[in-house]
């Protein structure tokens, strides 16, 4: 498609090449320059060991000094150079700037005293510069390391007595998480759209924070106070706010934010002109901003490290309708993960505890031991656990600990009817799996009226279903008896077949598909449902005095088939699900040769 | 021998294999409007995406609303009147013919007492689980195409299918088994074959793997005989390192990236597929419930059985095909619609409730979207002057969804009072595949893949919104 337009391209301006930028090159040499002086350094110190047993090393000593303080002193410009560029900000940067320029000066003067001075106590203070210059480089260095690498970088893969010296105000997790009972916050109103503000301080966290915050403030602007904020308003013009205009504009302007990938999600736009034409209040920015905060820190720690620690497949739920993932909201799964869930293992979530909604732990490598090493999980909502090896125990230090669950899948597992008294203290609880457990189906039946909201499955199968209809034909013809089943309406077909010599009645007995059948007035039959027999009974194997046939027969819903009796004697018997007689019904005045008869029990 | 199993595999083309670093960077890309699906931003209070995985079973051939699940009582009488409704199958486009009526009775089933054919007695026991969509519609009454709609959103070929979608979305869970399995019947596959399982241009990691219920699971995956496994590491690592400098000067390569990881893939599996198709693990009454007693059930029953295991081991998307091959070995009924649909329901009824319930019961219905229908329906009237047999049908068919965020016991939409066209809250295809990327958390008109200079999306550049009256 082409696009057509009448709008003269605004190309940017090609700025000079100039003493600003020169400086600006200079300055980013610096994380090269600064390992010049560290080298420096350590051969010093060399050589201020070696001078203890040789006065070779004299010259050599002398002259790296020199070198030393030389390069040090460009380390310090350069750095000094790249952090006037405006990027850096923050307590961090300002101490690595202070213990630089501090080592650059240390060494200075480490040099003039190596060059100037004389005899033993110049030596001395020679040696005693030399290891504070060294302290000051290793407090410079670290801190330049953490502001490349991140605030973690060397702390998260310390040995854990080594790492609280390493990070600064972050608090280190226990290991040993305590079992604990948690502090439950009143649930946010879930209805409540999130207001404009937040809207904006989302979508700006999300894609501005990155150069325009504390620690990177390119153009001198930080999105993560409200001062730059308010600096962006214009409250007489709305549409003309830098912070409004700068991300309307089209992606190809070059002064268009951000400045890659897409642009601001249109709904954060609407919420941040209506911010700005309501007057750009700032009460809830201040607290939005603050929870932003927070949270940024703490979601940039901790989750690697703790994927690493676990072993568990650690991922951001998906929320509803939502195509984004929150790292406020996490999934911790073991179900598919290489190695079992140590109790170290699971203990290691505690930094991250208050953001687990959802626990795998479905895999039989999984006993009590892993549920009691859990840190409090106040968020939890679902856990899996089937087939595992918990039992009632491991379920109450899991109730303790998760008070928020409202699905637990407990399947395929030791637990019993004695876990249920702690899952019934679970407020939110709407699922509760119990198949193939030993709950005993009383205590489940009083989990279930005590709770009715909650959806229990016990067991399932299906329901035994034989919908088709059959049709029992007597084929005189051809001598055979025919059981049809209609597969499709008027479309019958066969399900079995069996000779007979003359069937004078015949009945469905009972659900169970099986029939009786008066075979020529002589015998009984009982087949099943497939055709076979199950019994027969002649004239002759029940003894009725004066009977000469068997007349027609019927089907009691008990299973029983009532049979009439042709001749002097009995009128009608009985016969159970066995063929034996139950019931004869004697001969009655005026009764002569009954061949049907009917009965109601 | 090597490049025997890996030849073998690479036909099939694993999922979960490429590391979400790439995927990252191409959802990044790719996505124009939302930020990047895989990014992040706190959902903050929102509910949980409700599904996490999908068993798609897919009636192939088209099985006939008006004798299934849309009842339509007055096209009884109608039997054998002929009658003006316009329809196009595949003779073309009529305007009128003879009504066969249903060939089976209907009865309510269940609190919503739905009414369901004598052709699914088992699933209409399950009918609480289930909404069904009577008013679908498709742009092709022709099998080929009408199947790559139903499949990739597109009638014609080339477009991702929709278990690469969601694979792309929301990546793998078990990095021991692939993401997207298909299993075809027994009597072969479907027409156009693995272009209804392709990752079109997306890479080809994210295309289905055919798995078999029945011996070897996934062909060319075993190890060659006499290869020891200390010999098949050592061959690996050694590719892996020539694939490595190879890649190395063509940066961001998705193909060779996938290549690399198939590899892994197929050597991880030669250990863990065998373990996840071991139906002879299952308890005796759970094979009963399946119908793996009996012949006529046993192999589909065996694929259901097969898809819940492979749903518990993580797999995101199982497409399980009823019917193959051609003519009455699926469910095109053209001749007699009563042997065609009585043999077909009567091997999926009982295997299809039965999955439901077994799902249900181990709580991972909750968690698991299961679909079913064909491609298209079927006409109320017949194709030939004789016999019982319906023409294809795209103007109006049924299909349902249960487990995974469906509300139970719902039925939307309505065909005409001949079942013919879909008239009552018509849904297009895409509303259908709109609804499942939605349950799983997935905004269907935001996850796009860059390709040929077009944000390409499942549902087309027009998009389409979830059909909410199914959701819960």
């Amino acid at each position: 498609m082409t696009q057509v337009t009448d709008a003269v391209v605004l190309r940017p301006v090609e700025p000079a090449y100039g003493v600003d930028q020169w400086l600006e090159f200079v300055g980013r040499l610096h994380p090269v320059v600064l390992h010049v002086p560290i080298g420096m350094l350590v051969a010093l110190l060399l050589l201020e060991a070696w001078t203890l047993v040789s006065r070779n090393a004299i010259p050599a000593r002398r002259m790296l000094s020199v070198v030393f303080a030389v390069s040090a002193v460009a380390a310090a410009v350069t750095g000094w150079l790249l952090g006037s560029g405006g990027e850096y900000r923050g307590d961090l940067f300002q101490a690595h700037r202070g213990y630089g320029i501090a080592a650059a000066v240390v060494a200075m003067f480490a040099a003039a005293i190596e060059l100037f001075g004389r005899g033993g106590t110049a030596a001395l203070i020679r040696r005693v510069t030399l290891l504070l210059c060294a302290t000051l480089v290793a407090l410079a260095g670290h801190q330049g390391g953490l502001m490349t690498h991140g605030r973690g970088h060397l702390a998260d893969a310390a040995p854990p007595w080594l790492a609280p010296y390493l990070t600064e105000e972050r608090e280190r997790a226990p290991i040993a998480a305590p079992p604990l009972e948690p502090e439950v916050e009143s649930e946010p109103e879930p209805d409540e759209p999130p207001s404009d503000v937040a809207i904006v301080v989302a979508a700006f966290r999300e894609r501005c924070f990155e150069c325009h915050d504390e620690n990177k403030t390119k153009g001198s602007l930080r999105l993560d106070v409200v001062e730059g904020w308010s600096d962006g308003v214009d409250l007489e013009s709305p549409e003309d706010s830098e912070l409004l205009y700068r991300v309307v504009l089209p992606a190809d302007d070059f002064e268009a934010m951000p400045p890659k990938g897409d642009r601001l999600d249109p709904s954060a736009i609407d919420a941040l002109r209506r911010w700005i034409e309501s007057g750009a209040p700032t009460e809830e920015l201040v607290r939005e901003l603050e929870g932003a905060h927070a949270s940024q820190r703490n979601a940039a720690a901790d989750l690697d490290s703790v994927r690493e620690r676990t072993g568990a497949r650690i991922v951001a739920v998906r929320g509803d309708r939502e195509p984004r993932i929150a790292e406020s909201r996490l999934d911790v799964d073991w179900r598919h993960a290489e190695a079992a869930p140590s109790t170290l293992g699971v203990a290691s979530l505690a930094p991250i505890a208050d953001r687990i909604v959802a626990l795998g732990l479905a895999r039989d490598d999984v006993g009590d031991d892993v549920l009691d090493a859990l840190p409090g999980l106040v968020n939890l909502e679902r856990v899996h656990l089937e087939g595992s090896r918990v039992t009632d125990r491991g379920i109450d230090a899991l109730v303790a600990r998760a008070p928020r669950l409202s699905y637990v899948n407990l399947h395929s597992t030791a637990v019993t009817g004695a876990a249920l008294d702690a899952l019934g203290s679970l407020e939110q609880l709407e699922r509760l799996v119990l198949y193939g457990t030993n709950a005993e189906a009383t205590s489940v039946e009083r989990f279930e009226s005590e709770r009715p909201e909650v959806r229990v499955t016990v067991d399932g199968g299906l329901p035994s279903i034989d919908t088709a209809r059959r049709i029992l034909v007597h084929d005189d013809g051809a001598g055979r008896l025919v059981a049809l089943e209609e597969v499709a309406i008027g479309h019958p077909e066969t399900v079995w077949e069996r000779p007979i010599d003359g069937a004078s009645d015949l009945a469905w007995l009972g659900d169970d598909g099986s029939i009786v059948v008066v075979e020529d007035g002589a015998a009984v039959h009982r087949l099943a449902s497939d055709g076979s027999l199950r019994w027969r009974r002649s004239l002759d194997d029940l003894e009725l005095e004066g009977v000469r046939r068997f007349g027609g027969v019927q089907a009691l819903p008990s299973g029983h088939a009532i049979v009439a009796l042709d001749g002097d004697g009995a009128l009608a018997i009985e016969l159970d699900g066995e063929g034996a007689v139950v019931w004869t019904l004697s001969a009655h005045e005026g009764l002569q040769a009954p061949a049907v008869i009917a009965v109601r029990d | 021998m090597l490049w025997n199993s890996a030849g073998g595999f690479g036909a099939v083309a694993l999922t979960g294999m490429l590391g979400t670093e790439f995927l990252k960077s191409q959802a990044l890309a790719a996505d124009g409007v939302r930020a990047n699906p895989l990014g992040g931003t706190p959902v903050g209070r929102e509910r949980l995406a409700r599904a996490k995985h999908v068993i798609f079973l897919f009636m192939y051939g088209g099985p006939s609303q008006v004798d299934t699940f849309d009842h339509k009582p007055d096209l009884y009488r109608l039997d054998g009147k002929t009658i003006d409704v316009p329809t196009f199958g595949r003779q073309g486009k009529r305007a009128g013919g003879r009504v066969v009526g249903p060939k089976w009775r209907f009865r309510p089933y269940g609190e919503c007492g739905k009414q369901v054919s004598d052709l699914f007695p088992h699933i209409g026991s399950q009918v609480d689980k289930i909404a069904f969509v009577h008013s679908m519609y498709a742009e092709s009454p022709i099998h080929g195409s009408a199947l790559l709609n139903m499949n990739c959103g597109r009638i014609i070929s080339g477009h991702p299918s929709l278990g690469s979608w969601v694979n792309y979305g929301l990546g793998t869970i078990n990095r021991n088994l692939p993401g997207y399995v298909v299993m075809l019947d027994e009597s072969g596959g479907p027409i156009s074959g693995a272009k209804n399982w392709t990752s079109g241009y997306m890479p080809a990691s994210l295309q289905g793997v055919q798995v078999r219920s029945e011996g070897t699971p996934i062909l060319g995956l075993e190890r060659p005989a006499g290869t020891t496994d200390a010999a098949q590491r050592a061959l690996l690592d050694h590719i892996a390192e020539e694939n490595g400098l190879h890649a190395s000067a063509r940066p961001g390569n998705g193909e060779l990236a996938a290549r690399i990881e198939q590899l892994e893939l197929a050597y991880r599996m030669q250990s863990t597929a065998p373990e996840a198709v071991d139906l002879a693990s299952e308890d005796e009454a759970t094979r009963e419930m399946y119908g793996l007693n009996d012949d006529r059930t046993r192999r589909f029953g065996a694929k259901c059985l097969l898809a819940r295991r492979l749903v518990e081991r993580g797999v995101r998307f199982v497409q399980v095909y009823s019917g193959g091959g051609h003519n009455d070995d699926n469910w095109d009924a053209h001749g007699d619609l009563v042997f065609n649909h009585t043999r077909h329901a009567g091997r999926t009824d009982r295997p299809i409730a039965a999955l439901l319930v077994d799902l249900e019961r181990r709580g991972l219905l909750e968690e698991t979207l299961v679909v079913w229908g064909g491609e298209f329906g079927r006409q109320p009237t017949a194709e030939y002057a004789e016999g019982t047999g319906r023409d294809h049908n795209s103007w109006g068919f049924t299909m349902w969804l249960a487990g995974g965020g469906i509300r139970g016991g719902v039925s939307v939409g309505e065909t005409d009072e001949l079942g013919s066209k879909a008239v009552v809250d018509r849904f297009h295809v895409k509303r259908l595949h709109a609804t499942i990327l939605h349950l799983l958390g997935l905004d269907p008109n935001g996850l796009t893949y860059f390709f040929n200079g077009l944000d390409q999306k499942l549902v087309g550049v027009e998009g389409a919104e979830p059909i909410q009256e199914v959701i819960a």
